[in-house]
């Protein structure tokens, strides 16, 4: 079996995994949680720099992959893409409710790059792999670009909102933010077929 | 590089994507309310692939406890097989309104009861007082009913003797009469006096039952104010009685140590 049908197969055991919790298995949600936990735990813990309330994010993001699995379509996005859609979602609810002073993007960047601290979270070589393409293709990036995707992934800016933050015109960040979606979705090509 | 390019519908979508958070667009089934957002499908995977820019966090391990106890108490609440019983509505919330209705109505309806229930207490009570008045008069009555009739009898009987009093010499109570009737069987007595008055709170009268031998004390009384007649019935008429006389003496004072008489009678007469 090839590197690709491999990843194939697990998209769709995914898939099935979140029929069988739409059926009731709090097994297949362990299974889940077992998979994505450390992933989606760093992400909360990214955009709201609190350990204890991105905990509780996991666990209403995964409750609530609990109570709507019959409703997540498979051919809209992957079930990973649909985990880290509603994490970050809450997650930025909770930052937006709060009203904090944000971070840095700088002292956000510095966290995501920290070494991994959990064997557990390396075990997956799948995420592994994936998640040194991703970096690697972020590195490619021109500085603003990146800054600009990132302002909106991790601390939930509108379009309108970064150009505010950063004084640059609007126009000039959506080319930016648009320039650095379509090279990443270029770049990143088969990373995406697997997630077909 | 150009920093302003023209944007597409495609890029419009794009931006959308970014802007928005609603995960109800992106990745869930299309619901009327919100219509899906119509995007090449790379694009949502490359948004959601940004998330693996982020060093991974080790979950505590009692967070999958949590999580899966969340999810059961979840599954017990939704699923109707499983639902508690003291967590079930008793009736359906569409009889509430009804049962309401009906606890006033039963509760002005027992008020009303009540109430009649007090009035005829109340008039019970009445009534039960006025019965116990009605009672005691009655038990005097018979009390005066056995009275007379026990009169009457030794009045009547064959074996009854009479001695009429009549005042002595020198009596203040010139006026005064009396009759003293003997059951000769039963020793039973009964003495009436009239015209005798009260001659200060020290004084009484005393009734002497004569012998040949000796006068024996049969009974003492005192006349309050101007009664019309006294009334005394005692037993023990001493045998050999020849006599009776009423003396006034001082009270407290030693038997006919200092007798006044002032009625008196000797003579004993049999009717029937």
């Amino acid at each position: 079996m090839s590197e690709r049908e491999r990843k194939k197969r697990r998209q769709t055991a995914e898939a099935e995994l979140v029929a069988e919790i739409a059926s009731g298995s709090s097994e297949a949600l362990a299974a889940l949680y077992e998979r994505y936990a450390g992933m989606l735990l760093g992400l909360a813990n990214t955009v709201l720099h609190d350990r204890g309330e991105a905990e509780e994010v996991l666990q209403e993001t995964l409750l609530q992959v609990w109570k709507q699995a019959s409703r997540y379509d498979a051919g809209r996005s992957s079930v990973s893409t649909w985990l880290v859609l509603i994490t970050r979602s809450r997650a930025i609810d909770r930052l937006r409710n709060r009203k904090v002073v944000r971070k840095t993007v700088t002292a956000a960047q510095h966290e995501r790059h920290a070494t991994y601290a959990s064997p557990e979270g390396m075990s997956n070589v799948f995420m592994l792999e994936r998640r040194r393409r991703l970096s690697d293709e972020l590195n490619r990036l021109p500085r603003e670009q990146r800054r600009v995707l990132e302002m909106a992934f991790f601390e939930g800016l509108t379009q309108h909102e970064i150009a505010d933050r950063t004084g640059t015109p609007l126009g000039t960040v959506k080319t930016r933010t648009l320039l650095a979606m379509k090279k990443l979705r270029q770049a990143l090509a088969n990373e995406i077929e697997d997630l077909l | 590089m150009k920093e302003d390019m023209p944007i597409s519908l495609e890029d419009e979508q794009i931006l959308e994507l970014l802007d928005s958070h609603d995960v109800e667009r992106t990745c869930v089934r299309s619901s009327a309310r919100e219509p899906s957002l119509d995007l090449d499908r790379g694009y949502v995977e490359t948004w959601g692939l940004l998330a693996y820019d982020v060093a991974e966090a080790p979950p505590p391990p009692e967070l999958k406890a949590k999580l899966l106890e969340q999810v059961r108490q979840h599954t017990s609440e939704t699923s109707p097989n499983r639902t508690p019983v003291a967590a079930r509505p008793l009736v359906p919330r569409w009889l509430l309104p009804l049962a309401a209705t009906l606890v006033i109505g039963v509760s002005a309806w027992q008020v009303g009861k009540v109430q009649k229930q007090a009035a005829v207490i109340a008039s019970l009570s009445q009534e039960l007082e006025k019965a116990r008045g009605d009672a005691a008069e009655l038990a005097v009555a018979r009390e005066l009913a056995a009275e007379t009739r026990t009169r009457l009898e030794m009045v009547t009987a064959a074996t009854a003797e009479y001695c009429a009093l009549k005042p002595t010499m020198g009596s203040p109570f010139q006026h005064a009469r009396g009759i003293l009737v003997m059951q000769t069987e039963s020793a039973d007595w009964f003495l009436r006096v009239e015209g005798l008055e009260s001659d200060g709170e020290r004084r009484e009268y005393r009734l002497w039952f004569m012998t040949d031998a000796e006068s024996i004390l049969g009974a003492s009384f005192v006349v309050t104010g101007r009664q019309d007649a006294v009334e005394v019935r005692a037993s023990g008429v001493p045998t050999g009685t020849q006599g009776v006389m009423i003396t006034m003496e001082t009270v407290g004072s030693e038997a006919a140590s200092s007798p006044q008489p002032v009625l008196y009678g000797d003579e004993r007469m049999r009717l029937l």
